[in-house]
């Protein structure tokens, strides 16, 4: 296949205006010993018949997580998409386009980075959101470098356990070159306790609400606690569960960031997702990647622009606020579009369903003989941690294969010692007939 | 379109001011909302409901609602479709956006895609139920690993500055553990991307930039007078921002290693050399790719993308993780490099001694992993040559066609784009002027001011996928602008003419910021 337009004639008129006598000449430019000669060893080319077929046969050895009932989240979510969504995105105006670098002929994407902002500010309860970053993990790093030069003395981060293992991770590997202690602060029963936010010489403490394990944290106590070190808080949160979580803004936080994901979006096996970070006015000159803001053009009519740029990497080289030129655009774009179609009401709704299935679940799970909820004196909002009394690894297995079902995340794969520890996720999209099917196939199982 | 047919008004790439854009600019949805309006039913509660203040902390429960859009579903609609109008892309123009390699994005890789048994994995399913996924980062691997002449590869990475900040912390630890942990320096040409020297910064690097000679390419004597034993490496994209190939790039590599360094290859111009020259032969140590640059990953408005990194043999061991692995003694028998046989088995491996880490959450940008597999696997290596061949001799065809009204910075012959000036344009004009008014053309404009070396810049990447009319067309719409500049220059100050706004006052944008509705 080729998606070249050219054909020998335009080929051989281009070269005679160019003065070259055969494509060959093109290369002259490449010193013949750097030149490569052989013939790359990519497989023959498939016409789109045999692609598809070819692309079908691998897709074939995954096993398609959307026929089965899932309980599966620990970090990436699930959630209904109205069949618009899809639609709309699906306009190549959308998703042929480049970074809106020519406002006049980028409103469009441009009034929807806008509208992304303001909702993602509405939700959080913020003043202030960038175009999106990379995913919520790498979200959770941005927000500890805003802090970090926000806080230039201070070299030591604090970091809650509860916060999403890849968050942690990459908290880790970035702080590493820049020369900061990073302190991670154990929970106690499954919560960051409040006294463990101590310390001198504190950029930021970092945590997740509700974190890895779906405990929801004392947000206020630990921002209240983070602002009397003189640093700033990063809050991860999932924003589904701000539609009856008290939002953060609202609690202190200094930056709200997050997985975007479950906002209009699906999994992906990881991605593409995306970030989002939301700050005060104070800090916008500390935010890295795009904003967009609004002024006039010369007539007096509103316009969007990028705006702020002289915070970034094209203008500020090595003192830019980060290396950043991009933003997730067509999947921040997807959760502006749902969250117009759910609307003020809608998202409520949405939450409540999400609260009430997540809750009759492990009122259900919990009444098991031998079964119990790992933290019973905690809130959750979706997701809850259940002690189990085979291993984790055993019930997912067992439910696959005799029941078809796609169990929770067995907590033993990122920490050995909690083998029994099992993460169940239960969103919208399972409905009541699927939550009584689990608990009938956990019934069977003990 | 001719070069008489100076447009004023509107033209079929949607710029007129629809009913929902009005006198004073788009709308928002915001602007669009009702109380009390609905837009889609969402799935109500089947089990008995919850209180929220009932089960969660006191305080916790959200007092006020958050002030989203209250829209009915055709409000929605219009409203989106009506805003994809007010876009260019590469659908409705053509895209000659330097650096950016604005080609097709063919359909086909969206279909497979969407195939459930890809759009549909969750990240966390354990690995035997992901074994296409995981037989597919391996294939698309070694493929960039046969392009580039590279040992291994990952494609963890999110979007090119990511490449680049997560191959900067590939070359610091294996410094460290090879007795170069005082080396702090990059060495940057001042031609660089402005990613280059940020990425070096966050990877607790610091930067000396090197300057260009006259012609364009890395001077020499220059590059000798900052070489030392400080030096832990080069970044450098080649072919450059300037369209050109370092002549003396093997000497380059010779001499950074001479003195213990490594070499970094910015590969956003990859396009312009597939299957021509391989990075890997030539030196250089560690690069990385932009998946939605030459690979076709569409641009999606400004992301997704995908940054993979490739690296030589003594690099690997500190690739990030999680990497996925050819479990051993399953595989073999496959047809050509990148098809592991039919008994292949893979896993992911998480954590390795001399790792760097984890650079973002979960595998990798798995949608655009497919995209970019489908899009390599559909032009086999007759088809990648001919991506090359058609992108060199394209962006070469506009040089000669506008090199007598625009001048070109470095006139020789080029790879895939090359770099124009406005510089010396009648009556004032600008480079800014000539890209707004091409917007009235119909054409998307240039890069501008980019480089900085060149005063006026105008960086111009035609892409192999482009035909020879459009790119005629365009050479008329440059020199139908460059007359106008002589003839009408206001014509060109107040460009663009036909969008549903003019230009903005960015000064106003940060002076009285309003970044929210």
């Amino acid at each position: 296949m080729t998606y070249v337009q050219n054909t020998e004639q335009d080929q051989a008129e281009m070269l005679a205006a160019v003065g070259m006598a055969s494509t060959d000449d093109l290369w002259k430019v490449i010193p013949d010993d750097c030149r490569f000669t052989g013939d790359l060893d990519v497989g023959p080319a498939l016409d789109e018949d045999a692609l598809v077929r070819h692309m079908r046969a691998i897709a074939k050895k995954n096993v398609a997580a959307d026929a089965l009932p899932s309980f599966l989240g620990a970090g990436a979510y699930r959630h209904f998409c109205p069949a618009l969504v899809d639609n709309l995105v699906s306009r190549t105006e959308y998703w042929t386009a480049y970074t809106p670098y020519q406002p006049e002929a980028s409103q469009g994407t441009l009034t929807t980075i806008y509208e992304f902002q303001t909702l993602m500010c509405r939700i959080t309860g913020m003043e202030v959101a960038n175009a999106s970053v990379y995913d919520g993990a790498t979200a959770v790093i941005e927000g500890v470098l805003l802090a970090l030069r926000t806080k230039k003395k201070a070299k030591r981060v604090l970091a809650s356990k509860g916060l999403h293992p890849d968050a942690l991770a990459v908290l880790h590997t970035y702080l590493r070159h820049l020369d900061v202690e990073l302190v991670e602060l154990d929970l106690a029963d499954g919560a960051t306790p409040v006294d463990a936010v101590q310390g001198e010489d504190v950029a930021a403490v970092a945590f997740q609400s509700p974190n890895f394990h779906g405990v929801i944290e004392d947000v206020k106590g630990l921002c209240d606690a983070t602002k009397a070190l003189g640093a700033l808080s990063v809050v991860s949160v999932d924003p589904i569960s701000l539609s009856v979580l008290e939002a953060p803004g609202a609690q202190g936080a200094d930056v709200v960031v997050g997985e975007g994901t479950p906002m209009g979006n699906e999994p992906w096996y990881g991605g593409p997702g995306f970030g989002f970070m939301c700050s005060r006015m104070d800090h916008v000159r500390q935010m890295p990647a795009r904003i967009a803001g609004e002024t006039v053009d010369g007539q007096g009519r509103r316009a969007v622009v990028l705006t702020f740029q002289t915070r970034e990497q094209h203008i500020r080289r090595t003192k830019a606020t980060s290396n950043i030129c991009t933003s997730q655009q067509l999947m921040a774009l997807r959760a502006t579009i749902w969250s117009s179609l759910l609307g003020k009401e809608g998202f409520v709704e949405l939450g409540k369903t999400n609260l009430s299935r997540a809750h009759y679940a492990a009122q259900r799970i919990a009444s098991l003989p031998g079964w119990s909820l790992t933290y019973p004196d905690r809130s959750f909002f979706k997701e809850f941690s259940v002690t189990t009394p085979i291993p984790a690894a055993e019930v997912n297995r067992r439910l696959l294969e005799e029941h078809g079902i796609l169990g929770g995340f067995d907590l033993g794969r990122v920490d050995p010692t909690r083998p029994n520890e099992w993460l169940v996720a239960v969103t919208d999209v399972v409905n009541r007939e699927e939550i009584d099917r689990l608990v009938a196939a956990l019934e069977s199982l003990s | 379109m001719t070069t008489t047919d100076a447009p004023t008004h509107a033209n079929d790439t949607g710029a007129a001011c629809g009913a929902t854009t009005g006198e004073q600019g788009p709308l928002t949805i915001f602007e669009k909302s009702s109380p009390g309006r609905r837009g889609v039913r969402v799935p109500t509660t089947d089990v008995p409901d919850v209180d929220p203040s009932s089960v969660l902390p006191e305080g916790a429960t959200r007092t006020a609602k958050a002030e989203l859009p209250e829209v009915g579903e055709l409000g929605v609609l219009r409203h989106y479709t009506h805003l994809s109008t007010l876009n260019f892309s590469i659908a409705n123009a053509f895209y000659p956006l330097g650096s950016c390699t604005m080609k097709y994005n063919p359909l086909v890789n969206e279909k497979v895609a969407a195939l459930p048994g890809f759009a549909a994995m969750h990240p966390m399913q354990s690995e035997d139920q992901a074994q296409g996924f995981l037989e597919l980062y391996w294939r698309l691997e070694r493929l960039l690993c046969e392009v580039s002449g590279l040992h291994a590869a990952s494609i963890h990475p999110t979007a090119g500055a990511h490449g680049e900040l997560t191959a900067l912390m590939v070359m610091r630890k294996y410094l460290d553990d090879h007795g170069g942990a005082d080396r702090k320096v990059i060495l940057i040409p001042d031609s660089a991307h402005g990613t280059n020297p940020a990425s070096c910064t966050m990877a607790g690097f610091t930067t000396r930039e090197l300057k260009s000679n006259d012609q364009g390419g890395v001077d020499m004597d220059a590059l000798d007078e900052v070489l030392g034993p400080d030096v832990a490496g080069l970044m450098i994209t080649n072919p450059s921002t300037l369209g050109l190939f370092e002549p003396n790039i093997r000497k380059i590599c010779e001499k950074i290693h001479g003195v213990g360094g490594l070499v970094y290859m910015d590969g956003a111009n990859m396009n312009a050399i597939l299957g021509r020259t391989r990075p890997g032969d030539f030196g250089v140590d560690v690069m990385h790719f932009n998946l939605h640059k030459t690979f076709s990953q569409p641009h999606g408005g400004g992301g997704p993308g995908a940054g993979p990194i490739a690296v030589s043999e003594a690099l690997s061991p500190y690739l990030p993780t999680p990497k996925v692995e050819l479990v051993e003694g399953t595989g073999g028998g496959g047809a050509h490099g990148a098809d592991p046989g039919p008994d292949a088995t893979f896993r992911i491996v998480r954590c390795a001694e001399q790792s760097i880490g984890t650079t973002r959450g979960f595998l990798g940008n798995s949608g655009v992993v497919v995209r970019a597999y489908s899009y390599i696997r559909s032009l086999g290596e007759r088809g990648l040559k001919r991506v090359s061949e058609n992108a060199v001799l394209n962006a070469n065809y506009l040089r000669v066609m506008l090199r007598d009204t625009y001048r070109v910075w470095f006139p020789g012959p080029c790879m895939h784009e090359f770099v124009a000036t406005a510089k010396g344009m009648p009556n004032g004009i600008k480079a800014t002027d000539v890209a707004k008014r091409l917007i009235d053309y119909g054409i998307h404009p240039p890069t501008i001011y980019f480089p900085l070396i060149v005063p006026e810049a105008l960086m111009i990447e035609p892409t192999e996928t482009e035909s020879k009319e459009t790119l005629d067309e365009f050479v008329a719409a440059m020199k139908a602008i460059h007359a106008e500049a002589e003839s009408d220059p206001d014509v060109l100050h107040t460009a663009p003419h036909s969008r549903c706004i003019g230009r903005p006052d960015e000064v106003r944008a940060v002076k009285q910021p309003r970044v929210t509705v």
